[in-house]
């Protein structure tokens, strides 16, 4: 069953039309990633697919069910961190994970058990006892994705998770990323670094202004260039398009 | 406990905003009754506080105590509830955590009932132990004059702070439609004085945020006598509206 199938999404902001008919799936064991110039579409697009925003037309389904009508236990198979992540900042580190894991539908032995795992996983069990406002951001980034990934989803959308991770906290999101989609989550991740997404897809989608306009194929050899050739054969094409 | 109530009672009790509307809810009544009348009554009171003082010289202390807490409770339920419940809801906007309540197996409308609930056990608590230390500085004080119809007043004037808590729990509404507290603070300030100055034009029966102040005695005894159950029924039922608007807003809220 396809975990995400967002169709058609239109979205607009006054004369912006952030979302323009854009549509992609998201499989069981796939991950897939979406990269696109800012402003692209790719944020709007996830906000809409976890009903931060709404849609002027298109569909989003979770797991087959329309979003609208989705209920707890199609939320509790999802797991996203869009903008923020998850972490109140009066809270300690763990509690932060034991309450998203409760929220994501876990009960409370489960989710102290997931928070020990995935604080010893992503290397915070230092600040365990810590309240959360005194990490460092890329420490931050790291509890977020153990508050959304704790409680095993089997969709996870992350919009640019790297963003302040240092280098080994990197490696230890790509290890997440694969673990999560070796036992058959689905993975839409955006993301700037092409590299990095090039070495973890399984399809590299390209958004443009609020659209799909092309796909890259991971472990191709000079990504940069063909991400931007294809965003330039868009724009001259609208250009042209616009002209007529 | 649930989920939700499980994440709404640490994160109101660590914060700043619940531990200093703890100390206003709990320790002003006392001190603004029980004290006051003390201040009043004491032999080297003089000067022009002498005569701002005069009115709580009359009537036993017991009477006195009654009346100012009447005046006094309504009023710091009302503001200090309101921005214990303006923060607790308009922080998620604040601080960036509203986003992270979407699409979750527990609906942003159990969140948002847990937030409410957590403040309305609070409140009730908080006023509770407030008017048990009103009671208790009065029997210290002069326990004679705590007659049964100052127990009678006194239980009336905690029954309306009560009214008054409930209704500033509609503030939440006010925070989820400003996306912060701030909104809502002003609009705490705006009730409160505007509360004044329609009392003043003598339509306080039919306010829903005057009425349970006037029969508490705030604007005095005849004032109290005027209100009806009918207006005690109207503001309940406003402070009803309020919380389900709240709670509505806050299930359907956008991050647009």
């Amino acid at each position: 069953m396809t975990l995400l199938e967002i169709s058609g999404a239109v979205r607009a902001y006054g004369d912006l039309r952030a979302l323009d008919g854009l549509s992609l799936t998201v499989e069981p064991g796939q991950i897939h990633a979406i990269v696109g110039l800012n402003g692209a579409g790719k944020t709007t697009a996830m906000k809409a697919m976890v009903g931060h925003t709404r849609l002027d037309a298109g569909e989003v389904r979770l797991c087959g069910t329309p979003l609208a009508q989705a209920g707890p236990a199609v939320f509790a198979r999802l797991g996203f961190a869009i903008d923020q992540p998850f972490g109140y900042p009066e809270l300690s580190v763990r509690d932060n994970v034991v309450h998203a894991a409760r929220l994501h539908g876990l009960d409370r032995d489960a989710a102290a058990a997931a928070a020990r795992s995935w604080l010893a996983r992503l290397e915070l069990a230092p600040w365990a006892g810590r309240r959360a406002r005194g990490l460092s951001l890329g420490n931050r980034q790291r509890l977020g994705l153990a508050c959304v990934a704790a409680h095993r989803p089997d969709l996870l959308i992350l919009d640019e998770p790297t963003n302040a991770l240092d280098p080994a906290g990197i490696l230890l999101l790509r290890d997440v990323i694969l673990a999560a989609a070796a036992r058959g989550a689905g993975v839409l991740v955006s993301s700037h670094h092409l590299d990095e997404v090039s070495r973890i897809a399984h399809r590299i989608t390209l958004v443009h202004a609020g659209r799909v306009i092309g796909t890259l194929e991971p472990g191709e050899v000079d990504l940069e260039r063909r991400f931007f050739e294809a965003v330039r054969a868009w724009d001259a094409g609208h250009r042209v398009e616009v002209a007529a | 406990m649930s989920p939700a109530l499980a994440l709404q009672v640490p994160t109101f009790s660590r914060s700043l905003t619940a531990r200093l509307a703890t100390v206003l809810l709990t320790a002003f009544p006392p001190l603004m009754s029980v004290g006051m009348v003390l201040v009043a009554r004491a032999a080297d009171a003089a000067g022009p506080s002498a005569a701002k003082l005069a009115p709580y010289r009359e009537g036993t202390v017991g009477e006195a105590v009654a009346a100012l807490a009447g005046q006094v409770v309504s009023v710091v339920a009302l503001i200090g509830v309101g921005f214990a419940v303006a923060w607790l809801v308009g922080r998620e906007w604040a601080d960036g955590t509203l986003g992270s309540l979407f699409a979750l197996p527990v609906s942003r409308a159990r969140i948002a009932r847990a937030k409410l609930t957590v403040v309305a056990v609070w409140a009730a608590a908080c006023l509770t132990l407030a008017m048990a230390l009103v009671v208790g500085g009065l029997m210290l004080a002069d326990g004679a004059s705590l007659t049964g119809a100052v127990a009678v007043q006194l239980a009336r004037v905690w029954v309306a702070g009560l009214l008054m808590a409930a209704l500033a729990l509609g503030f939440g509404w006010v925070a989820v439609r400003s996306r912060g507290y701030l909104g809502a603070a002003g609009a705490i300030i705006a009730v409160t004085a505007a509360s004044q100055i329609l009392a003043m034009l003598g339509t306080g029966a039919w306010v829903p945020y005057i009425a349970p102040a006037m029969w508490a005695g705030a604007g005095g005894p005849e004032e109290a006598a005027a209100i009806g159950p009918w207006s005690l029924v109207l503001a309940a039922a406003f402070a009803a509206a309020g919380c389900w608007a709240a709670v509505r807003a806050f299930a359907h809220a956008r991050l647009d």
